[in-house]
């Protein structure tokens, strides 16, 4: 009897076996989508928001990602593994969003309808994330940038960051090296412009002929 | 050459900066470890480069600091479009016909599950002077108060209050000086009931609550104010458990062939004629009524139906506060649902139908309109509870109106609708609900000398498990479309004043969230601005209260805790408050 075996994958796989696997219990699957959303969704929106840094685009797409974990519940093997396959979804909708950007143009998923005033959190995550690290991460690519932020910020082991990555363990590995060597060179690229720009400033601001003048002192 | 730190490394160089990079997150081996250690000790770039990944660890770990908090309604957003997945899929009897029906109408809903976002509540208010700017904080319009049901951690239940004097502008939930304090909180003589509706009479003196789910269950008044002398009833009867007196016989209309089945179609006309409630007429009727009398609890709670299933949604008193009616079937499945009317002055509900497929739809004064599938065809009629005489209507094609103020509008299902899950009800099929005005106004719901062929011929080709609910003919503004089918179920009110209608629809499991939307109301024509809505789909536990300036409903959350939303509004001045009422509450609409 499938309900007397304690191990869900084990049941899962007993129904693959007996080829009913086409007809999982959607109720048993809404109740474990239900439950990773408890234990996960903050964890998953904030990945969305840091990769997307638009928290209402990432609240979209962490529906979207429970949605779709719901819809591939039969293909998840190991219960255990439930937070990495989570992540690997995620991860999938996010670089699907950034893709789709990539060849539209982003254009907001919402109409007039929804209010666009940027919320106090996201002024905060603008604020936090604004300087030199923010604009580093988003010139490194996709792929990087979501390695440096599952190992670094969410905590994902080496096997959870290859499965949420959907790569072998050597292939995260390697990912994740080359995204710090990537950090590290758009970071000092950041600076150096930013060096740069204010040198710049700062000779426009110098007093001289011209209009400019009058910003160093109006009476 | 040691290459600078905006210069990728080469060479035994970049050797090192991946082995440097590499550490931060795993041991590297010992001989990998002494090589690194070697080379750094030689090569200050590379010493550089390796404070560098650190510095940039450390800096990303800072962002740990700031953790988003996902938006407050995201499950039910999420839940919201899972349930249409699930309803979609789910091969039950109530939804087989989906898998033939067009995808347009589920993508659609879809959609406005997904499209509920940070924000349900549109911008277009009328009652605001700036269309969705926000207002000073707080605003003042006029105190309120929401009672509620609570189920204590012993399991015990009682009656509480919450009130507050101000609201928060649109879009907060917390506004400088906006208070809710506590009010009177009493427990009441009843164990955890599990998922129940809880309706307060418009006398306010009394509460009903109805136990739900499939489970045997049972409908109960709890006084407001306990009753000084125990009982309100004057004719109080021997407590449960009596072997005398614990069941009576059959008081009400109970059909003489309880043997309607799932399969069969109702066979009782709709114009049965049931006794007034307390005649006991029924010497050939051997089957006990559903309903029992009961000893009033100390405090005057007596349980006015048991062992029932209490079916849908739609329940509510008469609009003198006399009567209460609501659907429900006997628990051992002998036979299909009835309608049960409750006179506050007696101690039990007796069904005033007798055919077991008769739909409480909606009380126009103090009758009911009752929809029933007679002979292939929906068919409602306007039945008097006191005399039992049951009526056509002009109307009479409409499933389950709900009237709107003046009865010249209503809203109903137009479709088709198929036999339940337990095969005792019908539940919407394919279609849709609708917003329409009657043919003739209010006087569509008098009782009509409905000619045979005034009545609708039944599809001969129709399915017996479908049935069309064809909709009026003539109407004064188009038919607006307020839901798509398919549906579990729908509940519609409008507040006092007819200027706001609230509607909540649901797909999912019963139980589950709904979507709650609110309308202005044409006052010339009574048609509902569609166009701007003032709620739009905002996730919702049915059983909302819509009242003058207020409309309040219970939020899903994914912590379990309950959590009440109330948009008040008064003049020019809207806000809206959130209140948190502790776990296992419902509200009492």
């Amino acid at each position: 009897v499938l309900t007397d075996l304690p191990d869900l994958a084990a049941r899962r796989l007993l129904r693959v076996g007996l080829s009913v696997s086409t007809n999982w219990d959607r109720d048993e699957a809404y109740r474990f989508v239900e439950d990773l959303f408890g234990r996960h969704q903050g964890e998953i929106y904030a990945y969305l928001v840091r990769m997307l840094r638009d928290p209402e685009l990432a609240a979209d797409l962490t529906q979207d990602a429970f949605v779709k974990a719901y819809r591939a519940y039969d293909a998840l093997q190991k219960p255990e593994n439930a937070r990495a396959w989570l992540y690997q979804i995620a991860h999938r909708v996010a670089l699907d969003e950034l893709r789709h950007r990539r060849v539209v143009r982003f254009v907001p998923l919402v109409g007039e309808s929804r209010n666009t005033a940027p919320s106090a959190e996201h002024l905060v995550m603008e604020g936090r994330l604004s300087g030199d690290l923010q604009r580093a991460l988003d010139r490194i690519p996709e792929r990087q940038r979501a390695a440096l932020l599952l190992a670094e910020i969410h905590d994902l082991t080496g096997v959870e960051l290859a499965a949420a990555l959907g790569v072998s363990h050597v292939a995260a590995r390697a990912l994740l090296t080359r995204a710090r060597e990537s950090l590290r060179q758009a970071l000092a690229a950041e600076r150096a412009a930013q060096l740069t720009a204010e040198a710049s400033r700062d000779a426009v601001l110098e007093p001289g002929p011209g209009p400019r003048r009058r910003l160093g002192g109006r009476r | 050459v040691s290459p600078r730190p905006d210069q990728v490394p080469s060479g035994e160089h970049a050797r090192a900066a991946d082995l440097a990079a590499l550490r931060l997150d795993e041991p590297l081996m010992a001989r990998e470890t002494e090589w690194l250690d070697r080379h750094l000790a030689g090569c200050q770039d590379c010493r550089s480069v390796a404070a560098e990944y650190d510095e940039d660890r450390a800096l990303l770990r800072g962002l740990r600091d700031v953790t988003p908090v996902p938006p407050r309604d995201l499950w039910a957003r999420t839940a919201a479009a899972i349930e249409v997945e699930h309803g979609a899929r789910r091969p039950s009897r109530g939804f087989w016909r989906l898998g033939r029906l067009p995808l347009a109408p589920v993508a659609a809903f879809l959609v406005a599950a997904i499209a509920f976002g940070a924000g349900f509540l549109n911008g277009a208010f009328p009652f605001g002077p700036g269309h969705g700017s926000p207002f000073p904080t707080p605003i003042q319009v006029g105190s309120g108060e929401v009672r509620v049901l609570t189920l204590a951690a012993d399991g015990s239940l009682s009656v509480s209050s919450k009130r507050y004097d101000q609201v928060c502008p649109i879009g907060t939930s917390v506004c400088n000086g906006s208070t809710a304090t506590d009010g009177s909180t009493r427990t009441i003589p009843l164990a955890d009931l599990g998922l129940v509706d809880a309706y307060l009479s418009p006398l306010q003196d009394h509460i009903v609550v109805l136990q739900k789910g499939s489970d045997p269950s049972g409908v109960f008044v709890v006084p407001v104010n306990p009753f000084p002398n125990g009982s309100p009833s004057a004719n109080p009867t021997p407590p449960p458990g009596s072997p005398s007196a614990s069941e009576t016989p059959s008081t009400g209309p109970v059909s003489p062939t309880p043997s309607a089945t799932s399969s069969e179609q109702p066979s009782a006309s709709p114009t049965a004629t049931p006794e007034p409630s307390g005649s006991a007429n029924a010497p050939d009727n051997p089957v006990p009524s559903a309903s029992v009398s009961v000893t009033p609890q100390p405090d005057g709670t007596i349980q006015i139906a048991h062992d029932v299933i209490v079916v849908g949604s739609i329940s509510a008193y008469s609009s003198d506060g006399t009567r209460f009616a609501f659907t429900a079937r006997p628990a051992d499945g002998s036979t299909g649902p009835d309608i049960y009317v409750w006179n506050t002055a007696e101690s039990q509900a007796r069904p005033v139908t007798s055919d077991h497929a008769s739909l409480f739809a909606a009380w126009v004064h103090n009758s009911l309109l009752v929809s029933r599938v007679v002979n292939g065809t929906a068919t409602t009629t306007l039945l008097d509870p006191t005399t039992g005489v049951a009526e056509p209507i002009a109307a009479g094609t409409a499933w389950r109106p709900a009237p709107g103020p003046g009865d010249s509008t209503a809203v109903w299902w137009d479709g088709t609708i198929t036999r339940s899950e337990d095969g005792f009800g019908w539940v919407p099929g394919s279609g849709r609900l609708v917003l329409g005005s009657w043919p003739s106004g209010a006087a569509a719901l008098q009782p009509a000398t409905a000619s045979p062929a005034d009545t609708p011929t039944p599809d001969p080709a129709a399915s017996p498990a479908e049935t069309p609910t064809p909709s009026p003919a003539a109407r004064a503004f188009e038919l607006q479309t307020l839901a798509q089918g398919p549906l579990r179920e729908w509940q519609v009110r409008w507040d006092p004043s007819g200027a706001t209608m609230a509607v909540w629809v649901a797909t999912g499991a019963a139980g589950a969230p709904g979507l709650l939307s609110l309308y202005a109301i044409d006052p010339a024509t009574g048609a509902a601005n569609l166009a701007t809505p003032l709620l739009s789909n905002a996730p919702a536990y049915g059983g909302f209260s819509l009242l003058a300036g207020r409309l309040t409903w219970s939020v899903p959350t994914t912590t379990g805790a309950s959590v009440l939303d109330v948009l008040a509004w008064s003049g020019t001045s809207i806000g809206q408050i959130e209140l948190t009422v502790g776990q296992g509450t419902t509200l009492i609409r």
